[in-house]
């Protein structure tokens, strides 16, 4: 998900017809720009080198999003896919990595890793960040720990997320403190890429890999 | 529930250094495909959430999700694969965005 406003034009993406390593090149149509979707860069052309803005997005079943925003709209075009496409996405934990970046690196941790431990307490390059998975929805997403003044540390107490500083509760997936004395405050969501491991170290090959 | 602040955003593009962050990127050499770019997908039609039934997505079915300033957005994978599909341009809460899969 990227803003596609750049150098205060807001361009308008096709796909390109070309691939890069097998991933999607776009080209907007306002210069004529090729535009790398996975490292969403201007590859060559008058934007080259220009990155664009990531915007936080989720990759969640439809019940998930529906109940978390039920004032949500859905696009709606005719199906390409006959559910190809569901909540058994990750059957194969090992073929995918969740990738993030910090300042000055990339980062990612296999989902194998993440299933067994889907609350993760991250330091990318001094950002302390939070890893989660909830396997109902699919939801994998990263917040920044750092909230108002202190960092905060999560771990899992039976199925409920909950920080060591306050023993509030947290909602995983909206990273929103449902109860205790944080109730009510919002975690900042940070970048998170889901990606095919393959795809991932192509692109990224000096990527971190966490390290349990 | 959370929102896209603009502070946030400065943030997350102060996290991303383009030079450092691609100095380990293959080298750029595409393979041309298809000859002509297809045509940008604007204006894309979209429901309510109670307008929605199976033919459009199924509850265990995955979305790409989106929350903008107080607006939400789903486009299920199962309408944006394939190389016609593969991006929507947007707007939503303000912005102009490009959901790509």
């Amino acid at each position: 998900m990227y803003d596609r406003t750049a150098e205060g034009h807001e361009l308008t993406f096709c796909v390109s017809g070309k691939l890069w390593n097998r991933s999607l090149v776009m080209v907007d149509t306002q210069t004529k720009t090729e535009w790398s979707h996975i490292l969403g860069r201007g590859m060559k052309g008058k934007l080259e080198g220009h990155q664009l803005e990531a915007i936080p997005a989720d990759m969640v079943t439809w019940k998930s999003w529906k109940t978390e925003f039920p004032e949500t709209t859905v696009l709606a075009l005719s199906r390409t896919r006959h559910r190809d496409y569901t909540n058994q996405f990750y059957r194969n934990p090992s073929d995918f990595v969740l990738g993030y970046r910090s300042s000055k690196q990339v980062h990612h941790c296999s989902f194998q890793h993440l299933m067994t431990r889907p609350v993760l307490n991250v330091n990318a390059d001094d950002l302390p960040l939070v890893l989660t998975f909830d396997r109902e929805s699919t939801s994998a997403r990263i917040f920044h720990r750092k909230l108002d003044d202190q960092v905060l540390e999560f771990h899992l107490v039976a199925e409920s997320v909950r920080d060591k500083q306050t023993d509030s509760t947290w909602d995983r997936v909206s990273g929103k403190a449902t109860a205790g004395p944080m109730k009510g405050k919002q975690l900042k969501p940070h970048v998170a890429i889901p990606s095919y491991r393959k795809s991932w170290i192509t692109f990224h090959p000096n990527s971190v890999p966490h390290r349990p | 529930m959370y929102r896209i602040q603009v502070q946030r955003l400065a943030l997350i593009i102060a996290l991303l250094q383009p030079t450092k962050v691609l100095a380990d990127a293959p080298p750029y050499d595409p393979k041309t495909v298809i000859e002509q770019p297809f045509p940008p997908i604007v204006n894309a039609r979209f429901v309510t959430a109670a307008k929605v039934d199976d033919s459009i997505v199924t509850d265990d079915e995955l979305v790409l999700g989106v929350e903008i300033e107080g607006q939400a957005r789903a486009y299920p994978i199962n309408m944006i694969c394939g190389p016609r599909r593969e991006i929507i341009n947007d707007r939503l809460g303000g912005r102009a965005i490009a959901a790509t899969w």
